[in-house]
């Protein structure tokens, strides 16, 4: 019986190993088409950011990956919420990009057991509704303290879809 | 016929199921052949044995519980025979899916089609590391600003009292109660 275990915990292994093999491999060979795929002048803005990228600090690059891979974990439909949101902040005048980000500053001051419980808060209302989320944002002390510019600016972010 | 031959053919003859002519041959060569007749000798003796025991009948009890007890031998008896060829073929298949990973981990290493413009180009690119990174580079500033836009969705959250959301939990709780 153990010995039966330890044959079927190898071949897990084994089975893992080669899965994620497979995947680089398969990401290694999707990004080679796209790099082939692209224009002189995409390649060189990809070969300006690669520049970038590498005189980066290794906090700011390690941050990126992490990002990147939070980004694709996510749903398509999150996905999608937060490129439309990104869009709507590329979007913002400097202004209002500052507006924002006085803002969000709020959350990186907080203690990191408040922060823990806030994104859990967050977790469990990305359950709800667009409709129920609006309503409830629109209830809040948050939004009350809005200017009604910062009001339009904080409703295409927090909700990109409506 | 060799000695070989007739011993074969002994137990047919013990059992009287051979031909007046073969029957023949076999005591003709038994009367010769001190070898056959040995064996001839003990396949009788053996033969006797058997037939001295008494048959006996086996209990109800003993052969329903006989009985109940093959499925259960019959379930530790697959597993035993499918989890090692299962296993088996996990291995087989992992191991064709490391070599053949390897194999186009060597190719992706091989230069793509113009890689000598581009590190002519460009020597400080290191292209492999490039194309591994690919997404990232293409869109920088959105990863590097993802952990912002998330953190959007926490500003209403903020000003939210603790007391507030257990305040709710317990009503919640209370209408499901009641």
């Amino acid at each position: 019986m153990i010995r039966n275990v330890l044959i079927a915990c190898m071949a897990f292994f084994v089975l893992l190993q080669g899965t994620h093999v497979l995947a680089e491999d398969t990401k290694m060979r999707r990004n080679k088409i796209i790099w082939e795929s692209m224009s002189p002048e995409e390649k060189s803005r990809v070969i300006h950011n690669y520049r970038e990228w590498k005189s980066s600090p290794p906090q700011k690059r390690e941050k990126v990956r992490r990002n990147y891979d939070t980004f694709s974990d996510l749903s398509p439909e999150e996905r999608l919420k937060l490129r439309e949101r990104y869009r709507n902040y590329k979007n913002l005048e400097p202004a209002g990009r500052e507006k924002v980000r006085e803002r969000l500053n709020r959350i990186g001051s907080l203690p990191p057991e408040r922060r823990v419980e806030i994104e859990q808060r967050y977790i469990r209302d990305r359950e709800r509704s667009a409709h129920e989320r609006m309503k409830r944002l629109q209830d809040s002390r948050f939004w009350n303290n809005l200017s009604a510019e910062e009001k339009e600016i904080f409703k295409k972010l927090i909700i990109p879809s409506n | 016929m060799g000695c070989k031959t007739i011993q074969e053919m002994l137990p047919a003859y013990q059992d009287g199921e051979l031909s007046q002519s073969e029957v023949r041959d076999i005591e003709e060569h038994l009367l010769v052949c001190d070898a056959c007749r040995d064996v001839n000798r003990e396949l009788k003796e053996t033969w006797h044995a058997l037939e001295i025991w008494d048959d006996v009948d086996v209990p109800e009890r003993s052969g329903k519980t006989i009985l109940s007890r093959l499925p259960e031998q019959r379930r530790m008896y697959w597993p035993r025979i499918v989890l090692p060829v299962a296993a088996a073929l996990v291995i087989v298949f992992g191991m064709t899916l490391k070599f053949a990973g390897m194999k186009n981990e060597k190719q992706i290493q091989m230069p793509i089609p113009a890689p000598a413009q581009l590190s002519a180009e460009y020597p400080d690119v290191d292209e492999d590391e490039l194309i591994a990174d690919l997404p990232i580079l293409q869109d920088e500033e959105f990863y590097d600003s993802l952990e912002e836009l998330v953190e959007i969705d926490y500003l209403p959250l903020v000003d939210e009292p603790k007391q507030k959301e257990t305040d709710r939990e317990r009503s919640s709780l209370d209408v499901i109660l009641t």
